[in-house]
């Protein structure tokens, strides 16, 4: 689908909703289903342009592009004014960047010829490439490990702006984990990602230092109806019940944060929670694990992506369906048995995840896996709990190791040309 | 000692244009961020915050003299954001004072490295600007 400049994000999402409508699933430890790396459809205008305005921030509901570089950040300033120029000056740099435009009043060649360059340079004579440009914030921007209101934000603290609790299995990293604030940069094009990052995080020096970053190459998710399903590491297809932002009602009661669902931060309406978990694949132990089992502990057919009750890839699951010996043909123990909605009291949620792979460590074995992403509108009722079960009872945990975690309340969108990403916490 | 005192001569005599001061701070500071803030460039004796001291010392000469440039041209803000960057990383070096020096570099823990490496990069991203903002 092709449409001509000037088309507006919400006229585009309407007509990717004309494509096939799917129901959904959420899977939380991020290895459920899909995958494909085959042409599709665009969805965006030909010249690749993501709208950075709206009531939402982009790249949640804009269909997931390929390649994502994500930033936290610590922020080293302690003083309240310097926060604010520090948004309104990434503002700026987003809203130019994500037009396909340099950073900066002279951008990378048209400045001074004695100063830095404004901008990097590497993004020069490349597209847009969809990039979007998402921030949050993390728990400790409102109130210290201390107990310390740094900013003057406590009283508006989110409540369900918590630490993710301990889950069995964790191996959590400090260095993996975390920060004040956040920036998840996407783009189809990897070096339009990393330039964001990188010239949003100099932007920030003296304000911020970056705590930790993350590179992710391939999407194991679909966020719209008009992406086929990609496959995560495990060769599996990931995303295929996934929240779409065609869904509107869905995504209302599922992601986006409504006025009345927290007195302290009527500020988050419009918002979102962002999870991000990293999660290291066992890749060498899994290749070596038969078909058979591979496809009982994900609970799908690996080719298709079919549930094992039979159909298609979008055929709903028989869960009670059973094979010989009368046990169910979809394990109770399997991945899509136990992040199905059926057994999460319905909760859906939108995963935005990459798959991801650092070299290899020192005995050789590929350092690769999962970068979870998920907004939810609620993590301590959409993501916890089901994580919590899956942590405890998926059979996939045997592949699995979480070593990175954190949890950021993300803002709404900015409206206009004058508004900055976290107005609506620090203005009102 | 004779060479010691004509070298102090000789420098008290020598000139510098201010693009060469503004570049000189910029250049002193590259070479925190690079190698003595990591700890890497004195890996045995472990000096690395003298070293660290002596070129932000240098930097700050070098700014110091450039002021009255920065005032005339109206720059204030650029000046009050490395004065005020200026004296966030000395507070964080004096903390590390121990005697007449400073302490081993391998006594500092990792966040406490972190935090020197953030206030590196605060100072050297607007004295990267200051030449510009001389000579133009």
């Amino acid at each position: 689908m092709t449409d001509g400049p000037g088309v507006s994000r919400r006229r585009l999402l309407g007509l990717a909703g004309a494509g096939v409508v799917t129901a959904g699933v959420a899977g939380a430890s991020g290895v459920a289903l899909g995958r494909a790396s085959a042409p599709e459809p665009s969805t965006t205008a030909p010249s690749g342009v993501v709208d950075f305005h709206g009531a939402h921030q982009a790249g949640i509901a804009t269909p997931a592009q390929d390649r994502l570089h994500f930033a936290a950040f610590d922020v080293t300033t302690d003083d309240r004014e310097d926060l604010v120029e520090l948004l309104r000056a990434w503002t700026d740099a987003a809203r130019t960047m994500t037009q396909g435009r340099p950073a900066g009043t002279y951008g990378a060649v048209g400045g001074p010829y004695d100063a830095p360059p404004d901008d990097t340079g590497e993004a020069l004579d490349l597209p847009a490439s969809r990039l979007t440009i998402t921030i949050g914030f993390g728990p400790t921007l409102f109130e210290a490990a201390d107990g310390e209101d740094r900013f003057g934000l406590a009283s508006r603290r989110p409540r369900a702006l918590e630490r993710l609790p301990h889950f069995p299995g964790d191996q959590l990293d400090p260095a993996r984990s975390d920060g004040d604030l956040c920036v998840q940069a996407c783009a189809d094009d990897p070096q339009v990602a990393v330039h964001a990052v990188r010239n949003l995080a100099r932007i920030g020096f003296g304000a911020v230092g970056v705590r930790w970053s993350q590179l992710g190459f391939g999407r194991t998710s679909s966020t719209s109806t008009a992406q086929q399903t990609p496959r995560n590491l495990f060769g599996f297809k990931d995303g295929t019940r996934n929240l779409k932002a065609e869904e509107e009602a869905d995504m209302a009661r599922h992601v986006w944060v409504a006025e009345a669902d927290d007195p302290r931060a009527p500020w988050l309406a419009g918002g979102s929670y962002l999870v991000a978990r990293r999660i290291n694949m066992h890749i060498e132990t899994w290749d070596r694990t038969s078909l058979r089992e591979q496809e009982a502990v994900i609970g799908r057919d690996k080719g298709a992506g079919a549930p094992l009750s039979g159909g298609e890839e979008h055929t709903d699951p028989d869960f009670a369906l059973a094979g010989r010996e009368g046990e169910p043909l979809i394990p109770t123990t399997s991945h899509v048995h136990l992040a199905h909605p059926d057994q999460n009291d319905g909760v859906r949620m939108l995963r935005r995840g990459y798959n991801f792979t650092d070299g290899s460590d020192g005995l050789g074995r590929l350092d690769a896996g999962l970068f979870f992403l998920a907004f939810v509108r609620d993590p301590a009722t959409h993501f916890i709990p089901m994580q919590t079960t899956l942590a405890r009872d998926d059979a996939l945990s045997e592949y699995l190791e979480h070593r990175g975690s954190a949890l950021f309340a993300v803002p709404p969108g900015v409206r206009d040309e004058r508004g900055y990403l976290g107005e609506t916490l620090f203005d009102r | 000692m004779a060479d010691t005192e004509e070298l102090a001569e000789r420098v008290e005599d020598l000139e510098f244009t201010p693009d060469q001061l503004g570049n000189g701070a910029k250049e002193l500071l590259d070479e925190v961020a690079t190698g003595k803030v990591t700890g890497e460039e004195e890996i045995w004796s472990h000096t690395d915050l003298w070293d660290f001291q002596a070129n932000v010392d240098g930097a700050r000469v070098a700014y110091e003299d450039l002021r009255p440039i920065l005032q005339v041209r109206e720059e204030a803000e650029l000046d009050e954001q490395l004065e005020t960057r200026f004296a966030a990383l000395q507070e964080l070096l004096d903390g590390y004072r121990d005697g007449e020096g400073f302490v081993s570099y391998d006594e500092l823990t990792d966040d406490q490295v972190k935090e020197l490496a953030d206030a590196v990069n605060a100072l050297s991203e607007p004295l990267s600007k200051l030449t510009a903002a001389v000579v133009l």
